[in-house]
């Protein structure tokens, strides 16, 4: 019996804290952010870490038989939320259910995960049943298809972001599945290719901000000014930071979207380097114990799960901590289980629960 | 990546961030220092900062509902304040001027309404005056807004952009004790601008006052006596080298400078060929004519090449060479004495050939001539003494007897400046010192100049005694070229001067010290293009008459 488990949720509790006393302190000055969004995030705390202990319990094979379910739940919400959702900020990523908004990307990420694990799981049996040896079709397109679906929809809201967030989260499966490198190779090469075609699908805004990545004074007052009120607030924690309620940056509104997208920039001007490093160090240690659940495991499909979900983890966070410091562009990615937000931190603590059954499962078998 | 990103932002390029942070949110609201008043040698006021009201709106903290008690407050219509409050928008907590200079009247009821219209403020701003105006402006100077080359070269002693400094006069020159240290407001404010709290206030610390040794009433006639001409007078304690008066002609009214919307009247007086803004007292110099006489006549007593006895023989002219060098008169037989007397330039020709250029230079800078007296004023000029050797030197022209007969009567590159001149007669007058002019007496009570002896002139005694009292005769014979009864009366002494100006026109000099015997002023008078000495002379009278009449010359 290892003690993974226990670990694993140690530290997801320890980022959670860590993750409400910043949005405590960038709640504390009366401004545009009320009380609210600490009291959401705390009761949707609360009810994740219960979340994290029953699903944590639920056999993830059921995960197996519910994955083609998720994954047409998520399409119909992607549907849905493209036909009908609130508008916020330019975008449509919200839709409302029983009272709750919610954002069907989140969901749409398990579903993806979800399916792409059991469909590269069973994918030597269907081989060796219906055909002599792996083809393209199978091994590629198909996989292909099914991301591209829901990535489109994603595509269309828009949210750029989290749309490309799944060609790590793919390759990732595609390599632990063992797929034959020259597929590999094609597929990254073609899709680099495409890069100057994709150019014409972005909209106005997301060409300005891979403009604004580039030099972000360009527009200081306009799409730079995030990035570089971001950089600044980071930039002046310095080494020990500016301590807890007192960053200038923070508590005087420079910093647009800091409970959400931004909110690293706190960390880092408020905790400092010191802060910033603890913060890496509790990611690193999480996502460190989720690969060896990972590799232990013999299963294939949770071995294609847990992959999965740890390239989204780790794609996430390095993204969202590297726009915010303007070494890549500017998109819709939140900081996993920090961010203000209630959808993403369920779908992330479902995620690392399904991982917990299965390092559970596996001492069981 | 992201550590190396984060080691890069935070640790290597922190400070910068930490910066640029800092300037984010912290905005500092000047407040400007009284600047310290100048007063004359008796007291009396000659730069005030008046304190004047503006009404002023803070846009943070102004409701648009209170605009229309606003406008019957100020007798604005209601436009005009919105579109003064467009115009005039910084930032949320920079307050806007709606109604600079308000009345009284005005200021007491915005006040009373405070509570009532709040972001409604009056705000007192002082403002430079000058109660003589045209009497002092050359010594004073002006107030403005600091220029682009002042700003470079006074950064360093925290002088910054929309700074009020001094230009010209003592207003420059001791600008950095007139100035005071402007205090301010440091506030912390938000994304948009607005002020979210105090952090700091630091009060600003009045200037110094400065007194001058000028007298007012000195000033006040002068600019009188020099209304329609140009010119300038000096006016000096021949001991100390106090400047007692020291005005130029034509002036300028300093009170333009501190009054917005006067632009067109600036331009006029920048533009004015007559140099208003020039004092001419100090920053220009001209031929001294025979005021330099004094000069030659006291190098060729101390070389030994004629003694009062020496007499030459005036017909009018002088062959010098190959040309003939005029007088202004014939005057025939002459002693040194009469020379003086009636300025004789040839008896003048013949003694500079006796002593020669040289030491004529060298008599000349022991009086301080062709360089700065150090008067504590800006923009002092040292006139220039020719000097042989370096004219061959530099200049490789040769020099002639010609230019040795011009240099003796003042004629030729000599120039001067009248404060020169005034100190020149002035060590005749206190028999042999050199002052050094002084004008700024007290800063903050407290003595400005140490009171160090002049050097003494290595000067026989006898020979400076002996030309004191052949410029009393200069007055007090009937012949005498500065002979009127009114200076007599008074027992001035001096020297008359006409010297010739470049297009045919004369100067007229006349530099002096009254009473002979204990002296108690060296003056100059100094008319530009003012014809015969003779109307300098005439200025110096009615000074003089005015000064005994208030009692200063006793």
């Amino acid at each position: 019996m290892n003690n993974y488990n226990k670990i694993i949720i140690g530290l997801v509790i320890l980022i959670l804290a860590f993750g409400l006393s910043v949005l405590y302190s960038v709640t504390y000055q009366r401004g545009q952010l009320f009380r609210d969004v600490f009291l959401d995030q705390l009761t949707w705390a609360g009810i994740g870490i219960f979340v994290l202990f029953l699903v944590s319990n639920i056999n993830y094979r059921r995960f197996f038989d519910l994955a083609f379910f998720i994954y047409g739940l998520s399409i119909v919400f992607l549907l849905i939320v493209l036909l009908t959702g609130r508008e916020i900020l330019g975008a449509r990523r919200w839709v409302e259910l029983f009272g709750l908004n919610f954002q069907p990307s989140e969901i749409a990420k398990l579903g993806i995960v979800l399916v792409l694990a059991r469909i590269f799981s069973q994918r030597q049996s269907y081989a060796r049943n219906y055909f002599s040896g792996t083809s393209f079709v199978q091994e590629l397109l198909i996989p292909i298809l099914i991301t591209l679906v829901p990535v489109g929809l994603i595509f269309l809201q828009p949210d750029l972001g989290t749309a490309l967030l799944f060609i790590p989260v793919f390759f990732a499966m595609l390599i632990v599945g063992g797929a034959k490198i020259k597929y590999i190779l094609s597929l990254f090469i073609l899709m680099i290719l495409s890069v100057p075609v994709g150019w014409h699908f972005l909209k106005p805004y997301q060409k300005d901000r891979l403009m604004v990545f580039l030099n972000p004074n360009v527009d200081p007052l306009g799409a730079g000014y995030t990035v570089i009120q971001s950089k600044i607030a980071v930039g002046s924690g310095g080494f020990l930071g500016k301590g807890w309620l007192a960053g200038t940056q923070n508590q005087l509104n420079f910093l647009p979207e800091r409970h959400t997208d931004f909110i690293f920039s706190v960390i880092g001007e408020e905790w400092g380097f010191l802060g910033a490093m603890l913060l890496l160090l509790l990611y690193a240690a999480l996502i460190y114990y989720l690969l060896l659940i990972a590799f232990q495991s013999k299963d294939k499909f949770a071995k294609y799960l847990s992959s999965g979900f740890i390239a989204l983890l780790v794609s996430q966070i390095v993204i969202n901590i590297s726009m915010t410091i303007g070494i890549c562009p500017v998109v819709g990615l939140c900081l996993p289980l920090i961010s203000y937000g209630g959808s993403s931190m369920f779908i992330f603590l479902i995620f690392i629960a399904i991982l917990l059954n299965i390092n559970k499962k596996r001492i069981v078998f | 990546m992201i550590f190396f990103g984060l080691v890069y932002i935070q640790l290597i390029r922190g400070g910068y961030y930490y910066e640029l942070a800092e300037r984010n949110h912290i905005r500092i609201i000047e407040w400007d220092a009284m600047r310290g008043r100048i007063f004359d040698r008796n007291g009396k006021v000659l730069a005030d900062s008046k304190l004047t009201f503006d009404i002023v709106v803070i846009p943070q903290d102004f409701r648009d509902k209170n605009l229309r008690r606003l406008s019957e407050i100020l007798n604005i219509n209601i436009d005009k304040i919105k579109k003064k409050i467009k115009l005039g928008y910084l930032s949320p907590f920079s307050p806007i001027i709606i109604r600079e200079n308000a009345t009284k009247r005005e200021a007491l009821l915005a006040e009373q309404e405070k509570f009532d219209l709040p972001g409604v403020l009056v705000q007192i701003q002082p403002k430079r005056y000058y109660p003589d105006r045209e009497a002092g402006a050359n010594i004073l100077g002006y107030v403005g807004l600091i220029d682009r080359s002042r700003i470079t070269k006074l950064k360093n002693y925290g002088y910054e952009i929309q700074d009020i400094i001094g230009y010209g006069g003592v207003e420059e020159y001791c600008d950095i004790n007139l100035r005071g240290e402007s205090g301010g407001i440091q506030i912390e404010v938000d994304n948009r601008g607005r002020q979210k709290r105090v952090l700091g206030i630091r009060p600003t610390v009045k200037g110094k006052d400065i007194v001058l040794t000028v007298d007012s009433r000195i000033q006040k006639k002068a600019a009188e006596l020099l209304a329609d001409k140009r010119g300038a007078i000096v006016a000096m304690q021949p001991y100390t080298g106090e400047i007692l008066g020291m005005v130029s002609s034509p002036s300028f009214d300093p009170n333009l400078f501190t009054v917005d919307n006067s632009n067109a009247e600036i331009k006029r007086i920048l533009n004015d060929y007559r140099s208003p803004m020039i004092n001419r007292a100090i920053s220009s110099s001209f031929a001294p004519g025979s005021v330099f006489k004094i000069v030659t006549a006291i190098a060729a007593l101390e070389t030994k090449k004629a003694t009062p006895n020496t007499s030459f023989v005036c017909n009018g002219s002088l062959r010098v060479g190959n040309r003939s060098f005029a007088c202004w008169e014939t005057h025939g037989l002459q002693n040194f004495m009469q020379a003086i007397i009636h300025s004789c330039d040839v008896y003048f020709y013949s003694l500079g050939l006796l002593v020669g250029p040289d030491m004529l230079t060298r008599y000349a800078k022991e009086f301080g001539l062709g360089s700065k007296t150090q008067i504590d004023l800006p923009g002092e000029d040292k006139g220039n003494i020719p000097d042989r050797m370096l004219r061959k030197l530099k200049r490789k022209q040769d020099w002639y007897k010609g230019d040795t007969a011009n240099f003796a009567i003042g004629q030729g590159e000599i120039l001067v400046t009248p404060l020169q001149a005034t100190r020149l007669v002035a060590s005749v007058a206190n028999g042999g010192f050199v002052p050094t002019p002084h004008i700024v007496e007290y800063v903050a009570n407290e003595k400005a100049h140490k009171d160090k002896t002049p050097g003494k002139l290595p000067f026989k005694q006898s020979n400076l005694e002996f030309v004191k009292i052949s410029l009393r005769k200069v007055v007090e014979a009937d012949s005498g070229t500065a002979h009127l009864s009114g200076l007599d009366t008074l027992k001035a002494a001096g020297k008359t001067g006409t010297a010739q100006a470049s297009n045919g026109k004369t100067h007229a000099w006349f530099v002096g010290f009254c009473p002979a015997d204990k002296p108690k002023v060296a003056f100059c008078v100094f008319l530009e293009y003012g014809g015969s000495s003779h109307s300098a002379v005439a200025v110096a009278q009615e000074l003089l008459e005015f000064m005994s009449s208030e009692g200063m010359l006793n």
